[in-house]
Formats: C-alpha cells, sequence, structure tokens
C-alpha cells in the first residue's frame, strides 16, 4: 500500500484528508504572511480604511535611516550571539553530565526543563527580584566577592547582558531535553570500540560523540537562532513593558511591536517584518552551511 | 431494552433542549426592549468597581438603553483590542480612549462626534481644558472622563530630619535634591515616562513643546533654560527615575526619597500601599520662574460609528448620564481622578470632600492652571520621541541642549510626515 504509485484518484483522496488543516493554514497563516508581506511596500496607507496610496520602498528606506532600528538589528545580533552559543554548550555540558549521572537523572532533568513550561511573566517577575540593585540576588553574590553592585535592570551597559542570561536559563531546558535524547541514541558499541583502540574520554567525546550528535545540535542550533531573533516577551516582561534602559534592550521584534501597536505605524511594522524574515532564512542558511561544512562526515556516515 | 434506553434518553435530550430554549427565548423577550450599549474600558481593580456601579445605576435608572461595560485590562490592551477590532469591525459603541488618538480614529473613519447630542450648554459645562482636548476639525469627538495631572508628593518626616519647607519652585526642589544627596538620601522619584516634568517645564518658559498650531519649540533657548535643572539633577543624581519599577512611587514608598513628582491618579495607590507609619503629602508642582503649567492626562470616551443609530445615541445618553454631578462627583471621590465639570468641582459635597481628604485638594487646585497637548496624526511617534529624550537626560545623561535639538528634527518631520 505504503509503495503503490500515486494516482489522480489517491492523490484527490490524500487532499481531501489534509483539506480542513490546509484550508485553517492558507486562512489564519498564508494568508495573513501575504498581506503582512505586502503591507510592507505600502505607502500612505490608511491601516482602517484599508485605503493604499502606492507600492514603494519607502518603508524600506526609512528602516535603513532609522537610529532605533538600527539599534534594535544591533542589539538583536549581540543578543544572538550572547544566547546561542553559551546556552547551546551549556545544555550540552548538562546533558552529557545527565547522561552520565547515576542518581536523580529524572529529577534533575525535570528541574531543568521546568523554566520551559514556566511563564514568562513569572520568569520575569523572579528574575526582576535577582537583578534588584538594592536587595537582588545576583548583587549578593557579587557582594560575597567584594565587587560593586550592578543595578543590571537600569544601567544602558548591563541590562542586555541581564537579558542575555534569563534567555539562556530560559532555553537550557527545551535544549537538554534535546541533547540528552540524542545521546542515548547513539549506540554504546561505538563506545566500546573506541575504549578497545584506546581512545580516552576526550577521544571518545570528539570521534563518536560529537560527530553523531552533530544533527542534533544542528537543529538545535537553528532552532534557537529562530527563537532568539523573535525574543520579545523576555524584554516585556522583564524591562515593566519597555525596552530597557534608554532602548539598550531594544530588539527587532519589540520595535516591530513598538511601530505597529503603540506608533500607529503599521507599514513600517510589516517592513520591518519582512526584514527579519529574512534575517531569519539568511542565518538559519548561515548555521546550516558552516555546521554542515565543518561537523558532517564527508561520507561514510548517516545520521541513523 | 435498549430500544427503551434510547427513547429514555431521546425524552430527556428532547426536554432539556425544551426547556433551555424556552429560558433563552423569554431572556430574548426581557433584553430585547432595550437597546445594548457595549462599553469598553481599561479600568482595572477597585476603579473597576465603582465604574460598574455606575454602569448599574445607570441600566437600573433606564428603560430604554442597557450598558454592557467590558474591561479590556490596561490601557494598552485597550488600545490593541480596538485596533484589531476597528479592522474587523467589531468594535463596541463607546470606549475609553485619549483623546490624543482622535485624529488617528478620525482618519479611520471610526468615531462619530457628539455636538448632535450634546447641546452646547451641556458641553460649556465640561472644564474648558478637558473639553478643549477633545475638539478636532471644529468637532467634539471626545469626552473627559479619567483625567488626572501630575502633583508632588512629599515625604514629610524626611523634610523634617533635614529642616526643609516642601519646595514649591525648581530651585527649591534642587536645593532639596542637594540636601537629601549630602545625607544618603535622594531628592527626587520620577517615573521612566516624566514627559509630564519636561512638557509642564516648557510649557511654564512659555514655550509649549508643540503648540495648537503645531509649532515645535523643544529646542527654543527658553525651553533648554527650563529642562536645565531636572537635567542637572539627573545628572547628579539628585533625582532619579524609576527605569524597570516604571512608577516613582516605588522608590518614593521606601521611605529613603524626599519628593515624588507622579500623577494624581496614584494617589489612591500610594494610600493603599504607603506603611502605616509613613507620613506623607501632597502639593502642586513646582513653578518656573513664577510660571506653572499641568499637563492634562488619563483618558476620554469616544463613540464609535459601530452598531445602529439607537445604539450610538444610547452611547451618549450613558456618556451624557457620568457628566451629571452626581455621577461626577461619585466617580471623582471614589478614585481620585478629577471632577470633569466645572459644575461638579465646586459643589459643597466636592468642597467638603477635599476638606476631608487634603491630599487630593493639589490637584484640583492645579486645575486653573491646568492644559492638554495639542491632538495631531502622529501624536503616538512624537510621544516616543520625547521619550528617548528624557532617556537622553536620565539614563544617557546627554545635554539639554542636544537632545532637545534633536527632539526639534524629529518632531517637525514626524509633523511634516503625517500631514502629507
Amino acid at each position: 500500500m505504503l509503495n503503490s504509485r500515486p494516482t489522480v484518484r489517491s492523490t484527490l483522496k490524500a487532499l481531501l484528508y489534509i483539506a480542513p488543516l490546509l484550508v485553517i493554514s492558507l486562512a489564519f497563516t498564508f494568508w495573513p504572511l501575504l498581506e503582512a508581506f505586502a503591507m510592507g511596500f505600502y505607502r500612505h496607507y490608511n491601516f482602517y480604511l484599508n485605503q493604499i496610496g502606492s507600492l514603494s520602498l519607502a518603508n524600506f528606506q526609512f528602516l535603513w535611516h532609522d537610529a532605533a532600528f538600527q539599534l534594535a538589528l544591533r542589539n538583536t545580533l549581540i543578543f544572538i550571539i550572547g544566547v546561542v552559543p553559551v546556552s547551546i554548550g551549556l545544555a550540552l555540558l548538562l546533558a552529557l553530565s545527565l547522561h552520565h549521572a547515576r542518581h536523580f537523572a529524572k529529577l534533575l532533568q525535570t528541574i531543568y526543563f521546568l523554566p520551559l513550561v514556566t511563564s514568562s511573566v513569572a520568569i520575569a517577575i523572579v528574575w526582576r527580584w535577582l537583578f534588584s540593585a538594592e536587595h537582588g540576588g545576583l548583587n549578593g553574590w557579587l557582594a560575597i566577592i567584594n565587587r560593586t553592585p550592578v543595578d543590571w535592570l537600569n544601567d544602558p551597559r548591563y541590562s542586555l547582558l541581564a537579558l542575555i542570561i534569563v534567555c539562556i536559563w530560559h532555553s537550557l531546558g527545551l535544549n537538554i531535553i534535546l541533547l540528552l535524547a540524542s545521546l542515548q541514541q547513539i549506540d554504546r558499541r561505538y563506545y566500546l570500540a573506541a575504549q578497545l583502540d584506546g581512545a580516552n574520554s576526550w577521544q571518545q567525546f570528539t570521534n563518536v560523540t560529537w560527530p553523531l550528535l552533530t544533527p542534533m545540535i544542528l537543529l538545535v542550533s537553528i532552532n534557537a537562532v529562530i527563537v532568539n531573533l523573535k525574543v520579545f516577551d523576555q524584554v516585556y516582561a522583564l524591562f515593566n513593558g519597555s525596552a530597557g534602559p534608554a532602548n539598550a534592550d531594544l530588539t527587532l521584534m519589540y520595535y516591530l511591536y513598538q511601530k505597529f501597536y503603540v506608533e500607529d505605524q503599521p507599514t513600517i511594522a510589516a517592513a520591518c517584518g519582512i526584514v527579519l524574515f529574512g534575517i531569519t532564512v539568511g542565518l538559519t542558511l548561515g548555521t546550516l552551511w558552516v555546521l554542515r561544512r565543518h561537523h558532517y562526515p564527508q561520507r561514510g556516515w548517516s545520521p541513523s | 431494552m435498549k430500544k427503551v434506553i434510547r427513547n429514555g434518553l431521546l425524552l430527556i435530550v428532547t426536554l432539556t433542549a425544551s426547556i433551555t430554549l424556552a429560558g433563552c427565548g423569554q431572556q430574548r423577550t426581557s433584553q430585547s426592549t432595550r437597546v445594548t450599549v457595549t462599553f469598553w474600558h481599561g479600568m482595572t481593580g477597585h476603579n473597576k468597581t465603582v465604574l460598574q456601579g455606575l454602569v448599574q445605576d445607570f441600566n437600573r435608572s433606564q428603560s430604554t438603553y442597557r450598558v454592557v461595560a467590558n474591561g479590556q485590562g490596561t490601557f494598552s490592551n485597550l488600545q490593541q483590542k480596538i485596533m484589531t477590532a476597528a479592522k474587523s469591525k467589531t468594535l463596541p459603541t463607546i470606549a475609553q480612549t485619549s483623546y490624543t488618538n482622535v485624529p488617528n480614529y478620525v482618519k479611520g473613519g471610526l468615531i462619530a462626534p457628539f455636538n448632535t447630542d450634546l447641546s452646547a450648554k451641556e458641553l460649556a459645562g465640561i472644564q474648558p481644558a478637558f473639553l478643549k482636548a477633545g475638539q478636532y476639525q471644529g468637532k467634539q469627538y471626545a469626552l473627559p472622563f479619567s483625567k488626572s495631572v501630575r502633583i508632588m508628593y512629599y515625604n514629610q518626616r524626611l523634610l523634617k530630619q533635614l529642616n526643609l519647607k516642601v519646595p514649591t519652585t525648581w530651585k527649591a526642589v534642587q536645593h532639596v535634591g542637594q540636601v537629601a544627596q549630602q545625607h544618603g538620601l535622594t531628592g527626587l522619584a520620577l517615573d521612566r515616562a516624566y514627559l509630564g516634568e519636561l512638557n509642564d517645564l516648557a510649557h511654564a518658559a512659555g514655550q509649549p513643546l508643540v503648540t495648537t498650531n503645531l509649532k515645535v519649540n523643544a529646542a527654543a533657548p527658553q525651553t533648554v533654560d527650563a529642562v536645565q535643572p531636572l537635567a542637572h539633577m539627573l545628572k547628579t543624581g539628585t533625582a532619579k527615575t524609576a527605569g524597570a519599577d516604571n512608577y516613582g512611587n516605588v522608590r518614593f514608598l521606601k521611605g529613603r526619597t524626599v519628593l515624588y513628582c507622579g500623577s494624581s491618579a496614584a494617589l489612591g495607590l500610594i494610600q493603599a500601599s504607603a506603611p502605616k507609619n509613613f507620613q506623607w503629602g501632597t502639593t502642586q508642582t513646582p513653578s518656573y520662574q513664577g510660571q506653572r503649567a499641568n499637563c492634562v492626562a488619563g483618558n476620554d470616551l469616544v463613540r464609535f460609528k459601530t452598531g445602529t443609530k439607537a445604539q450610538r445615541q444610547g452611547g451618549a445618553a450613558f456618556i451624557k448620564y457620568l457628566l451629571q454631578n452626581r455621577q461626577t462627583i461619585r466617580w471623582a471621590t471614589q478614585t481620585g481622578y478629577l471632577p470633569v465639570t466645572t459644575a461638579a468641582a465646586t459643589t459643597a459635597s466636592y468642597q467638603r470632600y477635599l476638606k476631608k481628604h487634603p491630599k487630593f485638594k493639589a490637584a484640583a487646585s492645579e486645575l486653573k492652571t491646568s492644559y492638554t497637548d495639542p491632538a495631531f496624526l502622529g501624536y503616538s511617534q512624537y510621544l516616543t520621541a520625547l521619550q528617548t529624550t528624557a532617556d537622553d537626560l536620565a539614563v544617557k545623561h546627554v545635554a539639554a541642549a542636544t537632545t532637545l535639538n534633536k527632539l526639534q528634527q524629529t518632531t517637525e518631520t514626524i509633523i511634516k510626515t503625517n500631514q502629507n
């Protein structure tokens, strides 16, 4: 049955099966996506009456010259560079530890997974307390090592770092679970063979674990890039509805929100969305290319 | 047996359905005689309860209209909801919003003016500054509802401890800041968005940041001079903004800040959250070179074009009801918002209330010097630019002249772009 050749009848039948979800996807995902894409090119647009003055690239020209957009772009890129490698590195380290843990492995997995299922607002409240300049937990630690307290949320030099810390912590759970699942899939016989060849732990990691883990690292990296490019709720909740001190935490998604909902500039927001989409595609392809080029074995291996 | 069970179940389902439908029918009959007016607002907590009480009383007094009030969460949630509902054509009959949104709503053909429903005499009873704010292109599109002004809160114990009097001028506020700093205290706390204070200073200097003719005065030498004292206090740390706390009352209530410039709408909250032994008072905002100006903030009511004519008339009838003395005083005394009509503000009952609650006097006395920003297309963009100026002064400590020059250019561009 599965190997039978598709016919017009079978294709129509399949289409019928997927029709409900296809209709929903077309109506609520693709159509709004196309509308938003088109809106990025509207000029003199009356949002409420849906009257379009003309089509042009003026919104993109505005973005190009807008200092706030440039700041948002810069902040987003710094944020991605700060969050993605560290969160994946830490997740890998913790996944390896959990993989080799003999006791409480399940309990620890649950603890690490908790941030992912906790609401962003609740997380932000806890972190705001931890970052508090006067009585915050982090400054308490700094005091122990004789360092001056930092006003994490109100000092523009530290506020982006504060956001990066929160997002690393928040993203750890999912990354750990995915990497752990992948680690558990690796056949033990590879390690036994490596041990027979006299490989030490590091050599086993670099020659067995890392290559076999690469597909999952690729997936986790791409997912992390996409998720963190869209960072919004953590910024909104951590800084109480603002983009940090003097816009120090203004990200592209926050800029988009600001333009659409606060400044009544839907076409600029739509243009920003298109740019964000382009960056997402670009960074995803870039990540894919880098990891494939440097970490996939050239031949003789398949991630099955 | 199976047949008996099936028939029994069928009977139960039929009976339940008939009873339910009969109930719905009766409900529909009793309600169909009254026109439903939907009202979206952004009131929460105690204020929401007071508003709900007003709605209930209106409904009890009516045989023609029935108002259904729906709280939409915070004001920003409410604005987002209006924006999306306008697009999907599911707007309510009336809604709470700022008059500064009026130009945008008029451009979108969303709102209807009140001129045909409220007589000139009824409109004349509204506080002039509030009334003027809601006018656009010669028509009255917004009517005031929950209005507030900036006032100054002071910590009585700290003032006494520092041997200082309640400051009445910005010069005196600067002095308080210096003395407080010498004692390891903060002189002045401000909200993160202390735009009202910046605006008031410019106004007091005779140079409104944006005039009614849309002339921008942000870079005028008088404006720069007026902003200097505040900019200096922020630079030297004798004044501090709330930052991620958003509102300066958080810092003020910790008891180590002498003064706090904030909204009169926060009075109820401060009263409720102040520790028992916390002695505090309120006064008018400081004057600059003998002049005092108080920007009116808060929200108004607008009526959308959606719905039937009867519904729109119902919306106007409800607003008229709210503007009556009794309701205006009830709203003002139970929430701390300003009375929106001159008659209500001068009634014996409201004056008695002020005597009994002296902390509310400061806001009421500022009505004389109150003003409103002009509403124009792009106002929300201008507010973002003004917030950038506020951040430049408070966070980056940029020179007042530099950031005000930038504000001048940005605002002029915003006005020009939106006029095209």
